[in-house]
Parts: structure tokens; C-alpha cells; sequence
């Protein structure tokens, strides 16, 4: 049984339909990206499989069981974590502080067990710790732990966002563009700390991207959506060699020869 | 018994004036700028206050005194955003609620230590012989009142409709980034519209110390009601500051005067408490409710 | 940040506890009175202001209700203070609890003008309602606490000195709880609600969840206060339910710096003494109230905790070395 399953999940805003019929599975430990040119419907379908939107038709499972319609908080609790397009953290908060927020699910504990400070409460908080600090050196970060987030340049920024989304212990863990805005050598380290991510922690990882470069590089499949529907699935071999993908493309879509987009 | 309503009615539409120019100021400002105006009563009470003292003590007519104190209350209104919002532009709902929060301390107290306690009626010179329309008395000064506000009302919309300032407003309340891109000066409209609005607000004040009394201790409640009518009109609705206003005014009528003076203060705040529960944006308005 | 923070609340303690002894003057022990009752009160606002970010205009409310609750049990059922106090404090968590499960799914601007509706609407019922909250008039007499062992033994605490130490309890054990709410993953979750709601939803937390916890914590303490305070003062009346309760808690947590444990207990400390000591300019006091507040806002918007300590480290890690302002 696939990890996720998308099935014939459709969305209309008002006069715009924004996904028709969108089918699609994500594996366990596969890493998946989901392109196509601006207004496909990607990001929508982000925000129905995490919560922020209800499909009007169609199903998402993950592990089995439904989560369409289920709150963002919720979703998350299942398992499946995000990130956003535009650039989203605690930004009041040091970067160490970041984290520490975003392992709330592993941190929490019953109500007198925290208040009295337990010595179980208090393991847990260290174990919380040390998760950090884990975190942080994986993702390359453990210098600027004591930095507020609002001081971070971007392309550390984009780091410590995926950061935050590992420190929920995702089993499933969405992308929304971590590439945007990254020049090509952090690109580069992008998809390095991605593997990294799936092989290492056995994280599933569905991404949306406009990279191709970074797309080609990093993806087990692809799956390809124009206009709101699915046109094309396949691993990135397959995926270049689709006349269907090639021909939405040169109808305004993105660069496929392997260069950033600034 | 019907001519008894009618005239409730007739006396909630002259509060309902009082209402909803205050609710009108408060929502150009709410609207435009996302600030929580506390101070919205303090700047009403004052400018009875200031009226008062004009004609009373200064013995300056009555007309003479209103447009000489709206433009006091006008320059003030300027001021206060120069000196304080100003600075507050992009600092957080909280701490632009505190900063009128304090600002409307600091004037009603003021106010009580210069002004005292005691309720003041202006003297408007306009005799109180009461007229009769039907079934209905009225007094001119409260027919005077009703005339002013549609007028106010009737030049603030041609302002907001058919003046560069007004498509200025127009254009940051709905877009401010693009506005700003087309070299709108978004801080001076800002300034404007809370000048705007706070004079707004210190005319109705002037009028109901006319009609009725003003006095200091009137600012909080004015201030609490005046943001009853904006939520219940919608915030961010002209027309719905308009209708709320009156709408207000009328219920609140009826209700004393068929039911209990005592609770009647009560009804506006039940009535958006219950408003609010069932529909999150209001009669006529911008979204309320949290996003899911 | 937290054992330069410990140490100063431990010190204010030891201080607390030996001043009546160092100071007897009977004046300066009902000012400390009043800090503590601030004390607390404010605490419990800044549970909601400072770590969940939104401001409930209303508080005062469940401090209304709490002395109300205290008068109205002790005077017309003559149940003892002892039982008194823990069931004014749950009878305004369970007020919390219905007025936060319906206003905290409104956003910010709106959350704020209903629950000062709430209160308005309380103030008024309690002015109205005169059979059972005597109008204007109030309750007075609100009797002293009193231990009776049988028939023959009653003592009665109505001695300054035991409200004195009856209320740094009261304030001691507010800041425990409040310390070990703001350590916790609770705390951590707050403050994620108030730093990014929809990041924090998309870690798993349940921002309506915790902001209702935490907006009935902070109504379980003020219903607390306001029974001490009936107990203390003897008299109550609508006047609770005003704003001026409310203009002083925000002054005080404002000032002392909101988010910290500390700010709460060091904003008390001043406007408690400020409003004592300097009622000979009574007039002009309340004016000046006003300009003390918009002025912290603009020129210190971190407090004075935010003053002393520059680096505000919110993490529950102890490796945070304390940055002083000289450091």
C-alpha cells in the first residue's frame, strides 16, 4: 500500500477549477516532486493533502486513512508535515528556539507530568535537546543557533524551514519550493540534504518545485500537473522524454535545460 | 401605542445620528489602518467639551464655535498621528491598541481635571419650542442634529468618492503595496484619514452636547459603542457603519422605552456578542472569523 | 536568562518574606499588599497577552467575578474564606472557559472588542441585577478568614500582617505555575501560536486548544485575585468590572515587559508603589498613567525585563547564559 494516495481529488474556486481529478501514490522513502508550470495547481494540492483546504471530490489517504477534511493540526499529528512557498518561520525566535517549537509533538506531555516536572518530563526534554542539535548539524545550521531568525539570509532561511519541518518527525514531508531563490550551489547542497533526509531517516518526501535541475537531480518520480490536471507521471528519464510535458512547457512553463530559475 | 413607537423610533434615529457618525469615523479608520482607535470616545467627548467652553465661556455663537472646533479637533487629530501612530506603523495590533489605550487615559483624565465631572449642555441659542410632525415631537435643535449629520455624512462620501484624497484612500484601503507602487503617500493618507475620522467623531460629540449633555466620564462607553455599531455594520463598511449606527439607535430606543432604561446599554453588546457567533463578518462585512 | 531570572524572583522572596520585620510600617505593608494582589492579577493577564499574543480587553471580568463570587458566598451563605478562594477561582475559569471557547475562534481586533463586550455586559447585569449583587451598593463586610475548631476556638486573620504573607503565598504559587507553564512544551506552544499561527499548525499544535487552556489559566488566577482582594479591601462593588483594573494590569505587564515570568512581579513592584505613594498628585495621576504607558509602548517595548535583559532566549535549553545588559 502506497504511504499517500491522491484519488481523483478535484477543487474549483469559485469560476477557477484548480485541481480536476488529480490522482497520484507517494511510497514509502521515495522522494516525489510534483511540477508544472505556474497556476497548475500545486500549491493547492499541498494545501489539501495538509489541511488548509477540503477537497470537493475525491479522497486523500495517508497510511491507509483518510485525512481530507481533517485540521491542519491534525494532519500534522498523522504524520505528514509542511513547509510554505512563501518563506515561513518563528521569526521572533532564535533559530535553536525554532526548532525547539517545531518538536512540540515529540516534546508534549500529560498535563501533572509537566506542570510537576517529572523525571520522565525531564528526560523527554532532553531527548527533545539533543534531537535539536541533531537537526541543526544535519541540515548544516548548528552555527547560527543562537541567531534570531529574522537575521538569517535567505538561503539560510530556506534551510532552517526545512529544519523546522524535520523537527515535527514527519513520516511524510512536503515541500512547497525549498529551491526558490537558491543559487546554484546551495541547489546543489538542497538536493544532497534531501537525500540525506530520505536515506538517513527513512523520510518520505513529496516536493513541489520549479527547479528542474534540482527536480531531475532528486526525484524517484515525478508527477506532472498543467491546468489543474495530472498529464503526465513517470521517473525523470521517462518524464523528459514525454512529448505531453515538453509541449506545456513551450506553452509558457519553465526552463527544462538544467539552469535556475533567479 | 403606534404613535408611541414612532416617536421611539423618531428619538432612535436622532441617537442613531450620533452613532453612526462616530461609527463612520471609526470605521475609516479601522479599515484603512487596522488600528483599534480606544480613544475614538475621548476624541467625541472632546470636542462637546471643547464647544462647550467656547460658547459658554467664551460666548461665541454656537455656529461660529462648530467649525472653529472642527478644525481644532482636526489639527489635533493630525497631531496625535504624527506624534504616536506614526511611529507605529508596522509594530503589532497589540502595541497600536495599547498606544490608544493610553492615549484615551490620558485624555479623559485630563479632561475630568479641567473640565470636572459635571455634564455640560451647549447652548446652541435655538429655542426648545418643540415641533410637531403627526404623532411625532421633536425639538428643532435634535431635527438640526439629524440635518448636520446627513450633511456630514453626504460631504465625507463626495470626498471619498470624487477627490484625489478620496481615490487615495480608496486606493490604500484595498491595495496598499500597489497604492504605495503608484506613489500614493500612504503615511499622509493615513494621517488624513485619522484626522478624518476623529473629527468625525468630535462633531457628533458636539452634537449631543447640544441635544442632550456631554461629560468625561461618556468617553469609554461612547468608545465601546461606537465599536459595536462597526462590528455589527461590518468593519470597513461605510454603509454599514451608517445603517448600524441608526439600527443601534433604534433598538436601543425601543428597548428603553418598552422594556428598561437599565439594561439598555446592555443590548448593543448582546446583539454583536449574538452577531458575531452566527456570522463572523457581520451584517455587511469583511471577514471576522480566523482562518481554518 | 532563567537563573538570572530565578535568582532575582528567589532574592524578591527572601526580601518579601523579612520586610514586615525590617520595615514594620503599617502603610508600606498594605502597599505590599496590593503589589502582590497585582502581582497575581497580572501574572494571570500576561499568560494570555504575553505568551498567546492576544489581548483580552475583558480580563477584568474574572476578577469581577471572582470577588463577586467570594462576597456573595461568604456574606449571603457564610461559607468559610477557605472555600471560598479555590471556587472563585474555578467558578471564573468556568466563565473562561465559555467566553474563550467563543471569542478565541474570532480574529485579533474582534477577539479584543467582545471580550470588553463580555465585560460591559457583566458590569451592567452586576449593576442591575439587584437582588442578588446589590447594584451600586455592593457587598460589604466581606468577612476576614476564619479557622473554627468547634464552638470555643475561632481565630480570625484580619490582621494586616497575615494578608501580608497570605498573599506572597498566593503570588508564589502563581509564579511556580507560571514558571512551569512558560518551560514547558505548553509554553513552547503558546508562544509558537503567538510567533506564527499557521507555522505552528503545521508542526501539530492546536492553536485553539492551547490559547483556550491557557486563556482559562489566566481566568482561574484573576478569579483568584479577586477574591483575596474582596476579602482584603471588605467591599465590593461594580467598580471591579471597570476599566481601570484593566488600564493597570496592562500598564504593569507593558511595563515590566510581557512573555517573562518576571516582567509581571517587577511592573507590580513599580506601579503598585507609584500608585500608592504617589497619590499626592492624585489629580494629575491617572493623566500621566496614560502618557507612562503610549511612552513604553513607543521608546521600551520589551519592558524593563526586556531593558535588563537583552538577549530574550525563550528556549527550554539551560546552556542559555544569561546576557546582562553590561555583558
Amino acid at each position: 500500500m502506497a504511504m499517500l494516495e491522491v484519488r481523483n481529488v478535484s477543487r474549483r474556486f469559485g469560476g477557477l477549477q484548480a485541481n480536476k481529478d488529480v490522482s497520484f501514490e507517494v511510497n514509502q522513502s521515495e522522494i516525489v516532486s510534483l511540477i508544472g508550470p505556474n497556476g497548475a495547481g500545486k500549491t493547492t494540492m499541498f494545501n489539501m493533502i495538509t489541511g488548509f483546504l477540503s477537497p470537493d471530490e475525491g479522497d486523500v489517504t495517508f497510511q491507509g486513512k483518510s485525512v481530507a477534511g481533517l485540521k491542519p493540526h491534525q494532519v500534522a499529528q498523522r504524520g505528514i508535515v509542511r513547509s510554505f512557498q512563501i518563506t515561513n518561520v518563528f521569526a521572533g525566535l532564535t533559530v535553536e528556539d525554532n526548532l525547539v517549537a517545531a518538536h512540540y509533538m515529540r516534546a508534549r506531555g500529560g498535563f501533572w507530568e509537566t506542570m510537576l516536572n517529572t523525571k520522565a518530563a525531564r528526560d523527554r526534554d532532553s531527548a527533545m535537546r539533543v534531537s535539536v542539535r541533531d537537526i541543526l548539524r544535519l541540515v548544516g545550521l548548528e552555527a547560527l543557533a543562537d541567531e534570531d531568525a529574522k537575521n538569517l539570509a535567505y538561503g539560510k532561511l530556506r534551510l532552517l524551514e526545512i529544519a523546522i519541518g524535520l523537527s515535527a518527525a514527519p513520516r511524510l514531508l512536503l515541500l512547497d519550493e525549498p529551491a526558490a531563490g537558491l543559487n546554484s550551489e546551495e541547489s546543489a547542497r538542497l538536493v544532497e540534504l534531501l537525500r540525506l533526509i530520505c536515506r538517513e531517516r527513512g523520510t518520505t518526501i513529496l516536493l513541489v518545485e520549479h527547479d528542474m535541475s534540482v527536480v531531475m537531480e532528486v526525484s524517484d518520480r515525478i508527477v506532472v500537473l498543467n491546468f489543474g490536471q495530472k498529464i503526465a507521471e513517470g521517473t525523470p528519464v521517462e518524464i523528459r522524454a514525454n512529448s505531453a510535458v515538453v509541449e506545456a512547457y513551450l506553452g509558457g512553463g519553465l526552463d527544462f535545460g538544467g539552469a535556475n530559475n533567479a | 401605542m403606534l404613535d408611541v413607537t414612532i416617536q421611539f423610533i423618531v428619538n432612535g434615529l436622532v441617537s442613531g445620528c450620533f452613532y453612526a457618525l462616530m461609527a463612520v469615523g471609526l470605521t475609516l479608520i479601522f479599515g484603512m489602518m487596522q488600528i483599534v482607535n480606544f480613544a475614538h470616545g475621548d476624541f467625541f467627548v472632546l470636542g462637546g467639551m471643547l464647544t462647550f467652553v467656547l460658547t459658554h465661556s467664551l460666548g461665541i455663537p454656537f455656529v461660529v464655535a462648530i467649525p472653529l472646533v472642527l478644525v481644532a479637533m482636526w489639527l489635533f487629530g493630525m497631531a496625535v498621528d504624527w506624534a504616536l501612530l506614526s511611529r507605529m506603523r508596522d509594530a503589532s495590533m497589540m502595541s497600536n491598541a495599547l498606544v490608544t489605550i493610553g492615549l484615551s487615559v490620558f485624555m479623559v483624565n485630563t479632561m475630568l481635571l479641567i473640565f470636572g465631572t459635571d455634564p455640560k449642555n451647549i447652548v446652541t441659542g435655538i429655542d426648545r419650542v418643540p415641533l410637531l410632525f403627526g404623532p411625532v415631537v421633536i425639538t428643532k435643535v435634535r431635527l438640526i442634529t439629524i440635518v448636520a449629520s446627513i450633511a456630514a455624512i453626504a460631504v465625507v462620501h463626495y470626498m471619498i468618492n470624487h477627490t484625489r484624497r478620496g481615490r487615495a484612500m480608496r486606493a490604500v484601503f484595498q491595495q496598499q503595496e500597489a497604492a504605495a507602487l503608484v506613489g500614493i503617500p500612504i503615511s499622509q493618507t493615513y494621517r488624513f484619514t485619522f484626522a478624518l475620522g476623529t473629527t468625525l467623531a468630535a462633531l457628533s460629540g458636539i452634537l449631543l452636547g447640544a441635544v442632550f449633555v456631554v461629560h468625561p466620564t461618556m468617553a469609554d462607553l461612547a468608545t465601546v459603542k461606537a465599536f459595536v455599531v462597526v462590528i455589527l455594520g461590518g468593519m470597513g463598511s461605510f454603509g454599514g457603519a451608517i445603517l448600524g449606527g441608526l439600527l443601534l439607535g433604534v433598538v436601543e430606543s425601543l428597548w428603553g422605552g418598552f422594556v428598561s432604561t437599565g439594561y439598555m446599554d446592555v443590548i448593543g453588546f448582546l446583539l454583536v456578542i449574538g452577531l458575531l457567533l452566527v456570522k463572523p463578518s457581520g451584517l455587511f462585512g469583511l471577514a471576522g472569523a480566523r482562518e481554518k | 536568562m532563567r537563573s538570572t531570572e530565578n535568582n532575582i524572583l528567589l532574592g524578591g522572596l527572601a526580601l518579601a518574606l523579612v520586610l514586615p520585620v525590617l520595615l514594620p510600617d503599617q502603610f508600606l505593608i498594605h502597599v505590599m499588599i496590593m503589589v502582590f494582589f497585582y502581582g497575581i492579577l497580572a501574572s494571570s493577564l500576561n499568560l494570555t497577552v504575553g505568551y498567546v499574543g492576544e489581548l483580552p480587553l475583558g480580563h477584568a471580568a474574572f476578577l469581577g467575578i471572582g470577588a463577586y463570587t467570594s462576597a456573595i458566598l461568604s456574606t449571603q451563605m457564610q461559607v468559610p474564606f477557605w472555600i471560598c478562594l479555590p471556587l472563585a477561582g474555578l467558578i471564573a475559569a468556568v466563565f473562561g472557559l465559555v467566553i474563550g471557547a467563543i471569542t478565541l475562534r474570532l480574529e485579533g481586533h474582534y477577539f479584543v472588542l467582545i471580550t470588553l463586550a463580555f465585560t460591559e455586559v457583566m458590569r451592567l447585569v452586576v449593576l442591575n441585577w439587584v437582588e442578588v449583587t446589590r447594584g451600586p451598593l455592593g457587598f460589604s463586610n466581606i468577612p476576614a478568614p476564619v479557622i473554627s475548631l468547634g464552638e470555643s476556638i475561632r481565630y480570625s486573620f484580619d490582621s494586616k500582617l497575615w494578608y501580608y504573607y497570605f498573599g506572597l503565598f498566593l503570588l508564589a504559587v502563581t509564579v511556580l505555575c507560571v514558571m512551569r507553564f512558560a518551560r514547558s512544551s505548553y509554553g513552547m506552544a503558546a508562544i509558537a501560536i503567538r510567533e506564527n499561527r499557521r507555522l505552528a499548525k503545521s508542526v501539530g499544535i492546536n492553536p485553539f486548544r492551547y490559547a483556550l487552556g491557557t486563556f482559562v489559566a489566566g481566568a482561574f488566577f484573576a478569579g483568584l485575585a479577586g477574591s483575596f482582594y474582596a476579602h482584603y479591601i471588605s467591599f465590593v462593588g461594580p467598580e471591579v468590572f471597570g476599566f481601570s483594573f484593566m488600564v493597570t494590569m496592562l500598564m504593569i505587564v507593558a511595563l515590566g515587559g510581557k512573555g517573562t515570568v518576571l516582567g509581571p512581579i517587577i511592573g507590580a513592584v513599580v506601579i503598585g508603589l507609584a500608585l500608592e505613594y504617589l497619590r499626592f498628585i492624585n489629580e494629575v495621576r491617572l493623566s500621566a498613567f496614560g502618557l507612562l504607558l503610549i511612552g513604553v509602548v513607543l521608546f521600551m517595548p520589551n519592558g524593563i525585563t526586556g531593558l535588563l535583559f537583552r538577549r530574550r532566549k525563550v528556549s527550554l535549553s539551560p546552556a542559555a547564559q544569561p546576557k546582562t545588559a553590561e555583558g
